[in-house]
């Protein structure tokens, strides 16, 4: 709470002068008086585009779109208009011109929805590739301004398209107090990204705007009697995933109330497409269209293709008439706007086919993903009861399972509200019951299947231990036979079938990953204030994991940056770590694979085989990190239980590798610590990779009845999402509005998430000598006895691997 | 209606006053409120709160800049709320920017000395600094909302408001205060 001292200096500062308040008002606070501003940076680019430069820009922007790249909106302001109002018409003149009038397909747009399509992309979605694309235009802009490489862009908004949401519900309110004000409310999972209101009889942008405070349910503005064109942009969110978007676009006519003239909402679906965005208003949103379709520009009208048929269904582009061109960032230049019509024209007629050479859906993925909804009939069973054994070690049960509702929000209200609606759909009662610590979990399952019982129908896993038992001694049931049946959907995006196809073991699929898992992935945590005084020099790290340049290098760079004493005299360090499986995670993301299967299916040790030299220089970094003289181990300085983090807490190292079932633990982690991705082995690794080290799902071989667990299974991971949002706000200890550069590094590691067979088929020691000669003897690090060691350790465990591999093999 | 002819018509007690005002500065008094207090309701009332208040003062006040009276007072009744409140749901945001500006001005309220110390580090100021300064701590903008509208990085304003307090409290020290 604020104390005294604090109301006093927050009332204090509140007698500067006039002149200095409204200097730091923004503009949407100043009242009406920022349109000018617009109108003016509009016109000067209207001049700019008609002059001579304007088809050398459009022809670059096309050739940057062909290209097929991005900029990747997140990373960039979010109005083009800067504060401050400090920019007003030149002339009376030049402020009366009126800007050209809207195309006339919006006034000729069909009052009805229009479906475009969507693809899940969650799992194939690598928002690091998009980043690369900005980087390379270098332009003179038109305006006698060179524009530096990453200077020359597009105000444009990247879709990520995912699962169908309810699309939200939008109102418009004259509000009888403060008259003149439209709002617009939705469901909480709905951001309001942008909202744009174009005054038609003025010809002027009356805002366009995204704010902070407004974004989750309600935006408002000035709206005066007169015609107005309004376009909101809205994004559904998904967990950590801001996915599926709508486009909305209305005709108002204002009087004394507001009246509807024309609605327009440009939506996705996924019965048709195998992807699809609404936000097709911009080049160089168009390109952010990625994984699949294909889109056309023919004679300045896009296109969109139909994967399946080829065809070109009719699609209309719903936007404001502009582009906005954001200025590099190293330069003064503000950001400014052009008029889209002048950019069709100056368009080179021809076709331009756009396709991202990245992921491209395999057929196997094509929709449809599921083939059932939460509100179908339950199926018929004699089944009432589901219950689940979890190892109460790796899962908290208050993670998955809530007994009473909660008032208030937050994650035990999603995970009852999902809970009850789950049961609900396939009328169950859904039990969980406590199997207890990694030791014994196996053992009670094994008993109670091997008996021929049938009380418990999943078995939540430890993430190592007791795992290779449970898959060779036929306990648990083939989910991708479950998946042939139809009674589970592996192709859907809650399903993480990557991982489950690189744990399998001889062709079946014991153990499944789905959304109903919390996420725990390792991860490296820094500290904010530490890194403070470095942000200028070296940079935000949020940006460099953004700009796909995290390395092991870059981060050695970091954690070199620290090292000494503090003011109060501690030691402080530049990189701590707690050893063990903290270590190994470096392996799997520096793109090493550790166990790979040959042609035959038998699964051997490829990280030695194969991969031999890098894995080596991984350990060498990784060796060079922990044995800085600025590192902390807390393995090795360990003194009593729980005494982890009590360096790291202290404010006393930098960089600190941690997992999220540690890190939610931290007390004002918000306030203190930015979470990242492990890093990448170099530059040139495409992508991060984030080891997934929380336990598994496996169905047991004694349900009775398959396809109502998984029905059930589907419906839990299907309707996870809020329960994901709640999650990772408790993950971070604050509201994912106010963290979001945060939340994005969860999502990019959970659409990065990766495991291995070494993680799954670990048990009785087998794995444990290439754990101990890689990392456990770190402080021994001899690059020669190492790589002998490794090697001895990878003929072991790869006998051990063919094993028990020949045991379940398919014959 | 300018500003003038809002403020004649309060001198000339006609309730129209607070209709045009409203009209012409309810939105910023309202996100402002909001900014504070980050509830609709309680930013309503406050904003209420303000119109009423500015009826009480104006006369005998004349304002010179009518937004920027309005805005002080939204703010001192939205953050007098805020206390007054307990709330449950924190705001955390405007409780740590409290907190950071409280350790660079002393705890002194009615100190016109060190009022005008404040103002006149502030003019001297650069530009951006004193811009995200009291859009920070006067305003309420978070940083990400600063961030986004000065073209910066989110780091690069809290560097910036780091450098800023820590100035001003030498400035004040130097000037014999104690913070």
């Amino acid at each position: 709470m604020i104390n005294e001292k604090g109301f006093a200096a927050y009332n204090a500062l509140g007698h500067v002068t006039d002149d200095l308040i409204m200097d730091a008002l923004l503009p949407e606070d100043q009242g009406a008086t920022s349109a000018p501003v617009k109108e003016k940076r509009t016109r000067r680019l209207i001049s700019f585009f008609e002059n001579g430069w304007s088809v050398a820009i459009i022809c670059a922007l096309v050739a940057v779109t062909v290209m097929g790249g991005i900029i990747w909106a997140g990373n960039q302001p979010e109005s083009p208009f800067p504060p401050g109002g400090t920019v007003a018409p030149d002339t009376e003149e030049e402020a009366s011109e009126s800007l050209p009038p809207l195309p006339p397909s919006i006034e000729d747009t069909p009052n009805e929805d229009r479906v475009i399509g969507v693809r899940d992309l969650r799992h194939t979605y690598e928002p690091v590739k998009f980043l690369a694309w900005s980087r390379d235009v270098t332009e003179e802009n038109g305006m006698g301004q060179e524009v530096t490489a990453d200077g020359l862009g597009f105000y444009g908004t990247m879709t990520q398209s995912s699962k169908m949401p309810e699309l939200p519900e939008v109102s418009f309110i004259k509000n009888e107090e403060l008259e003149g004000f439209f709002g617009i409310s939705h469901q909480r999972d709905h951001i309001m990204e942008r909202v744009t209101v174009y005054d038609m009889s003025m010809n002027e942008v009356l805002t366009d705007t995204v704010d902070d405070d407004w974004s989750y349910s309600q935006c408002m503005g000035a709206l005066p009697e007169g015609r107005y064109y309004v376009s909101l942009y809205v994004t559904h969110k998904e967990g950590n995933h801001h996915s599926c978007a709508s486009d909305y676009a209305y005709l108002l006519n204002v009087t004394d109330s507001i009246e509807i003239t024309k609605s327009c909402t440009v939506k996705t679906d996924r019965d048709k497409y195998q992807w699809g965005t609404t936000n097709c208003r911009f080049i160089a949103t168009l390109t952010s269209t990625v994984a699949g379709a294909v889109l056309e520009i023919d004679d300045g009208a896009w296109m969109l293709t139909n994967l399946d048929t080829g065809d070109h269904p009719d699609f209309f582009v719903l936007e404001l008439p502009y582009i906005f061109l954001m200025p590099s960032s190293s330069t003064d230049h503000a950001w400014a706007s052009v008029p889209l019509e002048f950019s069709w024209e100056t368009t080179p007629p021809g076709r331009y086919r756009l396709t991202y050479t990245g992921t491209e859906p395999t057929e196997g993925e094509a929709y449809p993903f599921y083939d059932f909804e939460i509100d179908d009939p339950p199926l018929q069973s004699d089944v009432h009861t589901l219950t689940f054994l979890y190892c109460s070690d790796t899962f908290l049960r208050d993670d998955y399972f809530v007994e009473e509702q909660h008032d208030g929000g937050g994650l035990s209200s999603a995970i009852y509200e999902r809970e009850m609606m789950v049961e609900q759909a396939v009328d169950l009662d859904l039990l969980f019951h406590d199997g207890g610590d990694f030791l014994n979990y196996g053992d009670e399952l094994k008993t109670s299947v091997l008996a021929g019982d049938d009380t418990y129908a999943v078995v939540m896993t430890h993430n190592a231990y007791g795992m290779t038992d449970l898959m060779t001694a036929s306990i648990l049931t083939d989910l991708a036979e479950m998946n042939e049946r139809h009674e589970i959907h592996l192709n859907a995006g809650y399903w993480d079938k990557a991982i489950m196809e690189d744990v399998s073991l001889g062709g079946h699929m014991y153990v499944g990953y789905n959304d109903f898992l919390l996420p725990n992935h390792h991860m490296v945590v820094f500290n904010q204030s530490m890194y403070a005084p470095y942000v200028d020099a070296e940079g935000n790290l949020y940006d460099h994991v953004r700009a796909g340049d995290w390395t092991l290098e870059k981060m050695a760079d970091v954690a070199a940056l620290i090292s000494g004493q503090n003011a109060d005299g501690e030691t402080v360090y530049g990189f701590g770590s707690n050893g063990g499986q903290q270590l190994f995670a470096f392996v799997p993301a520096g793109g090493v694979k550790v166990v790979d299967k040959k042609d035959d299916g038998i699964p051997y040790v490829a990280g030695v085989a194969d991969n031999h030299d890098q894995w080596v220089s991984l350990i060498e970094w990784v060796y060079d990190l922990c044995n800085a003289d600025n590192a902390y181990d807390w393995q090795e300085n360990l003194v009593s239980p729980g005494q982890n983090h009590t360096i790291l807490s202290s404010g006393r190292v930098l960089l600190s590798l941690t997992s999220i079932s540690e890190y939610r633990n931290l007390q004002d982690r918000a306030m203190t610590y930015g979470v990242l991705p492990y890093p990448k082995y170099d530059k040139a690794q495409a992508d991060y990779h984030t080891l997934y080290y929380g336990g598994m799902l496996g169905v047991t071989t004694t349900v009775r009845d398959t396809a109502v667990v998984g029905r059930t299974l589907d419906l839990l991971a299907r309707h996870a999402n809020p329960v994901h949002t709640a999650f990772a706000e408790t993950v971070l200890g604050t509201s994912a509005k106010d963290a979001p550069d945060d939340i994005q590094m969860l999502e990019i590691m959970e659409t990065s998430q990766t495991s291995d067979l070494i993680f799954v088929a670990y048990d009785q020691g087998y794995g444990d000598p290439l754990f101990n000669c890689m990392f456990r003897r770190l402080t021994a690090w001899n690059k020669e006895q190492t790589a002998e060691a490794m090697q001895l350790a990878a003929n072991q465990y790869d006998r051990y691997l063919e094993k028990i591999h020949k045991r379940v093999a398919v014959e | 209606m300018t500003d003038q002819e809002i403020i004649d018509l309060y001198f000339a007690r006609d309730e129209q006053a607070l209709f045009e005002t409203q009209k012409r500065y309810g939105a910023s008094c309202m996100r402002t409120a909001m900014r504070i207090l980050d509830s609709r309701p309680d930013a309503e009332e406050c904003v209420n709160d303000t119109w009423l208040k500015a009826w009480n003062s104006i006369p005998p006040e004349r304002p010179n800049v009518l937004a920027a009276f309005l805005c002080r007072i939204a703010r001192n009744l939205a953050i007098t709320r805020y206390r007054a409140l307990h709330r449950l749901k924190r705001n955390r945001d405007l409780e740590l920017s409290i907190t950071e500006l409280s350790e660079c001005i002393p705890a002194k309220e009615e100190d016109d000395t060190l009022q005008h110390l404040i103002d006149s580090f502030l003019r001297g100021a650069g530009e951006l600094d004193r811009r995200l300064f009291l859009g920070r701590y006067f305003h309420n903008y978070t940083v990400r909302r600063l961030a986004a509208a000065y073209g910066l990085s989110e780091n690069a304003v809290s560097l910036r408001l780091f450098k800023t307090r820590e100035k001003l409290r030498a400035y004040l020290e130097k000037e014999g205060y104690s913070i």
